[in-house]
């Protein structure tokens, strides 16, 4: 368990180099929101898809450095990693989930021209972390099977098709009260994307354990 | 003798390289050498004896247990230190310590410190920003910080000057002190290997060409340089290799007392480790 605690705190330090520009992005997409004044729809958006996208750059850290070959000089095992990789991902899109919520609610009460509507900022929010699941559970197991370098390219694509599953997304949940979505959709959406992160864990596990460094 | 590495019949096959039948011990309390040159399987060696890619075939063991067996309990008294691989270098070495002290129960924060303030690397700097040498240096340091009772070191000199290669070879002989403790090295930097290492063993083509303790091969070995018509009068079986140069004949020989009784013309020298490497390498018989 420790070890595992330690290969999170590695990938959260190494982000902490990244720090300037992660503040710098927030300050952005804050001051645009504040301006354009339609911070309900975007901000949810942006600022979780932000941090679910900064957490793969992990992928890339480790790859500079060759981390992965020392990591396998430790008492640690494979599955450790991949483990300690995804609950990473995870607490980070959290960080941003709960970071661009409270944002969005922040810059509609300092801006009185936005019409604040705090179910439909939880629905968006919740499309979003929808999608952003979706993206992680596809990309995380091509970044183990193609590497870094590659897997980046695959991630570019990725994106694209985020954006558009996302945007569906929050369009479906706008079409329901949220009523009716804690009744039914959340549920079976928080239940199948659980299942689904599991289901890629064991797949990137069993990539893993084949590689040699 | 207690050997703390044992490997036997070690193969690996990789696309276009293969290593054959390697056997090694390394007793403990004492330092191994392997030598050869670039590409001659030295790193998949020292791999395979980590686990990081796995064997084809043979047996490794490590303080008397297998090392995939039992590896998580090997790898906690192992030290490393590899070429090309270290944690992120966007990391200080304090971080390196918080982040480390997850990994091993033994991780000793002192310990670790001291080192970073005796190789005299700032604390709170990146590694990125560091020296190659600094950034060997901050390797070595993590690798003895949980007092490992192996330490395993892919080319720890390689970049480094020759004040701080001086000062990381004392280190590693001061590690070596107590018996219980032994390093396997690999290092294209043979001098070094001269100065530390109780054996060599020397690996050519993934096999291996001879393990020898340096005293047999500094006082045994020897290196003939003689004219053409000289070298002609030799018998085959009493050289190992030779060397044509432009003026001379240098020639490999394993016993250099035992080849002066029948021969006596041409200078014998003692023959360094980097010059048995070379003609054994380069030269014909």
């Amino acid at each position: 368990m420790k070890e595992i605690l330690g290969l999170i705190i590695k990938d959260c330090m190494t982000l902490k180099s990244y720090m300037k520009t992660i503040i710098f992005m927030i300050i952005l997409f804050s001051v645009c929101m504040y301006i354009n004044g339609d911070v309900t729809s975007f901000m949810p958006v942006y600022i979780p898809l932000f941090f679910g996208i900064l957490a793969m750059s992990s992928f890339s850290y480790d790859n500079i450095s060759k981390s992965d070959k020392y990591l396998h000089t430790f008492p640690v095992s494979k599955k450790d990693v991949v483990k300690a990789r995804y609950l990473y991902v995870l607490l980070i899109t959290f960080v941003g989930s709960i970071l661009g919520f409270l944002l969005t609610i922040f810059i509609a009460l300092i801006n009185n021209k936005v019409n604040f509507n705090f179910e439909s900022v939880l629905s968006t929010l919740l499309g979003a972390v929808c999608g952003i699941s979706i993206f992680q559970i596809l990309q995380i197991p091509i970044m183990y099977k193609f590497g870094a370098e590659k897997g980046r390219m695959i991630q570019i694509v990725l994106v694209v098709a985020l954006m558009v599953i996302i945007s569906v997304a929050i369009s479906m949940m706008n079409g329901f009260s949220l009523n009716m979505l804690e009744k039914y959709g959340v549920v079976i959406g928080c239940v199948a994307i659980v299942l689904l992160y599991v289901l890629s864990y064991k797949i990137s596990c069993k990539i893993y354990e084949k590689k040699e460094f | 003798m207690e050997n703390s590495l044992e490997v036997k019949n070690l193969c690996k096959k990789y696309n276009g390289f293969e290593l054959k039948n390697v056997n090694l011990s390394l007793p403990k309390g004492m330092i191994m050498g392997l030598i050869g040159e670039n590409g001659a399987g030295k790193t998949t060696t020292i791999k395979s004896i980590l686990n990081v890619i796995k064997r084809d075939s043979g047996e490794i063991n490590i303080f008397g247990l297998d090392n995939i067996k039992d590896e998580k309990k090997i790898k906690s008294d192992i030290g490393v230190v590899l070429d090309d691989s270290f944690l992120s270098e966007y990391l200080t070495p304090k971080d390196i310590s918080k982040i480390m002290k997850n990994f091993y129960k033994t991780w000793d924060e002192n310990l670790y410190f001291q080192y970073i303030e005796k190789f005299k690397l700032p604390q709170n700097k990146i590694s990125k920003e560091f020296s190659s040498g600094m950034k060997m240096k901050l390797k070595i340091a993590t690798a003895l910080a949980h007092k490992p009772k192996l330490l395993v070191l892919d080319e720890p000199t390689s970049g480094l000057d020759p004040i701080a290669r001086n000062e990381i070879l004392d280190i590693f002989q001061e590690f070596i002190q107590d018996e219980e403790h032994s390093i396997l090295v690999s290092s294209h930097i043979t001098s070094d290997l001269e100065h530390i290492a109780d054996y060599i063993t020397f690996i050519n083509e993934g096999e291996i060409v001879f393990t020898k303790t340096r005293d047999e091969l500094l006082e045994e070995y020897g290196v003939l340089k003689c004219a053409e018509e000289e070298f002609k009068k030799l018998d085959k079986k009493d050289y190992i290799k030779f060397k044509k140069n432009k003026y001379e004949y240098e020639v490999l020989v394993e016993n250099k007392n035992e080849f002066r009784k029948k021969y006596d013309f041409g200078v014998i020298d003692r023959a360094s480790i980097e010059s048995i490497m070379l003609i054994y390498i380069k030269g014909e018989k």
